[in-house]
């Protein structure tokens, strides 16, 4: 999950990045509303969080361009003002969520969760594929019950991969989510992940999750070619 | 930014920025003329279903090689900008965490990594450019040797700079089918060693580092020296 901090108080923007990332999630921070504006414009984010008083371009010109833009990304908004009538415009221009300054980083965790969870892509703490089930919060997978050790980029890929159960996800899109970076040139490091990811998940089970699209890159489902959908199996 | 070239000529290594944009627009020029000529014959020609498949086909895929050189020139262009975050960053943890990630790549190619960190090495540099820039170097490092290759990776205090030493050692791939990575839309695999150590060097070069890079007949050595600590004018950004 890739998560955009505006916020141009330096330390409140490093606190919060450190504390994201300590969840897992890929933090990219900006300073200065301009520079956030084209950033959550031109890049694929899965979330704003975004204060109100930035430089060059305040938040509220950012959260009008974005619901022109982007209606259905989630944006949580800071900020210092704390009066209902902010509060309201906020909302009513389209902010989805609002934490007033100063706030605590579980209650700000939290909301993020729960925006991701109401936005398009599921954030529930457990996620399930078929008999694949991983647990955000205890970082823990199971196929069929049987335990699976995953180191931290293996966890990562494998919660991508999850959230977006049945979508077609390019090489690129993985890289950007799950790497934090915007481009790989000839390292095959996707790939080497998800064939190590392929091992642990679906090896020795007679029905394959993990899947590769020739010319586009992965998809993990439960349907496939080989995988004929059987009675009684979750809708992806 | 400097370059010592020893041993035999290295074109795998000679850089030179502008020699590789040019390289990179040569090569934008082949799949846009390509586009190009294959449209205007499809306008002019009655294609069976079956043809009309196979000219699709051939546009997405020049399009797509289209698409990654663009992408490659805007990378390019945003590693030459210095980074605007800049902070007291403890590089022997940025690299044991770019080695754990690139360490499955290196076991696939296999290439042995041996990475030695004897003291606390503090930088002033942007973390995600230096994230982006270790990724890089340490994907050219494991994309230039062969099975049974050995990278080991160093790390020292010298006066005011930290000093982040790599060398490669084993055969040398050789041939665009010899490298075991990803091969984007069918660009020379020598054009991109290149540009992977083309993106590395702007990055450091951006920000502030000295990045020199020795091909001798044993291996390749590539050699980074980080400033410790920022100027008053960095700090106060």
């Amino acid at each position: 999950m890739r998560i955009l901090v505006a916020e141009d108080d330096t330390a409140l923007a490093s606190f919060v990045k450190k504390g994201l990332e300590s969840e897992h999630y890929a933090v990219d921070v900006s300073a200065d509303g301009e520079q956030a504006r084209a950033m959550a414009g031109e890049l694929d984010f899965d979330l704003v969080v975004l204060d109100l008083n930035l430089p060059r371009l305040d938040g509220v010109a950012i959260l009008r361009f974005l619901r022109t833009r982007k209606p259905s990304m989630p944006i949580l908004v800071l900020t210092g003002r704390n009066r209902v009538e902010d509060r309201v415009l906020c909302l009513d221009l389209g902010a989805d969520d609002y934490l007033g300054k100063p706030f605590s980083f579980t209650e700000l965790s939290a909301r993020i969760r729960a925006l991701m969870r109401r936005s398009h892509m599921p954030a529930e703490s457990v996620l399930t594929v078929d008999d694949l089930k991983l647990d955000r919060v205890e970082r823990r997978v199971e196929r069929a019950g049987r335990r699976i050790e995953l180191t931290s980029k293996e966890f990562c890929l494998l919660e991508y991969l999850m959230r977006n159960a049945g979508r077609r996800i390019t090489r690129a899109m993985i890289i950007e989510h799950v790497w934090n970076l915007s481009f790989d040139t000839c390292t095959n490091v996707v790939d080497v992940y998800v064939n190590y990811l392929r091992r642990k998940v679906d090896d020795g089970c007679a029905r394959h999750l993990i899947h590769t699209i020739r010319g586009v890159g992965y998809e993990l489902s439960a349907h496939s070619q080989n995988n004929p959908p059987t009675a009684g199996s979750p809708e992806l | 930014m400097k370059v010592i070239t020893t041993g035999s000529p290295a074109p795998a290594l000679a850089y030179d920025s502008r020699q590789l944009i040019s390289d990179l627009f040569h090569q934008l020029s082949q799949p846009v003329t390509s586009l190009c000529c294959s449209l205007e014959l499809a306008r002019l020609q009655t294609s069976t279903l079956k043809q009309y498949a196979e000219i699709v086909s051939r546009t997405l895929s020049e399009a797509q090689k289209v698409s990654w050189l663009v992408t490659a020139l805007r990378e390019l262009f945003n590693a030459s900008q210095a980074g605007e975050d800049c902070e007291v960053l403890e590089l022997r943890q940025a690299i044991g965490h770019a080695v754990d990630d690139l360490r499955p790549v290196a076991e696939s190619a296999g290439v042995q990594v041996h990475y030695l960190a004897l003291s606390a090495c503090p930088i002033w540099f942007d973390p995600k450019r230096l994230r982006q820039g270790l990724f890089h170097l340490l994907g050219f490092m494991l994309g230039s040797r062969g099975p049974g290759a050995e990278l080991t990776i160093a790390l020292d205090r010298r006066g005011a700079q930290s000093v982040l030493s790599l060398t490669v050692s084993g055969t040398e791939k050789c041939g665009d089918a010899a490298n075991g990575g990803p091969d984007p839309e069918h660009l020379p695999r020598e054009l991109l060693r290149r540009f992977e150590l083309g993106l590395a060097r702007t990055i450091f070069d951006a920000g502030g580092a000295d990045f020199s890079v020795e091909r001798g007949p044993e291996g390749i050595s590539a050699e980074a020296r980080f400033r410790r600590t920022g100027s008053h004018r960095d700090q106060s950004l």
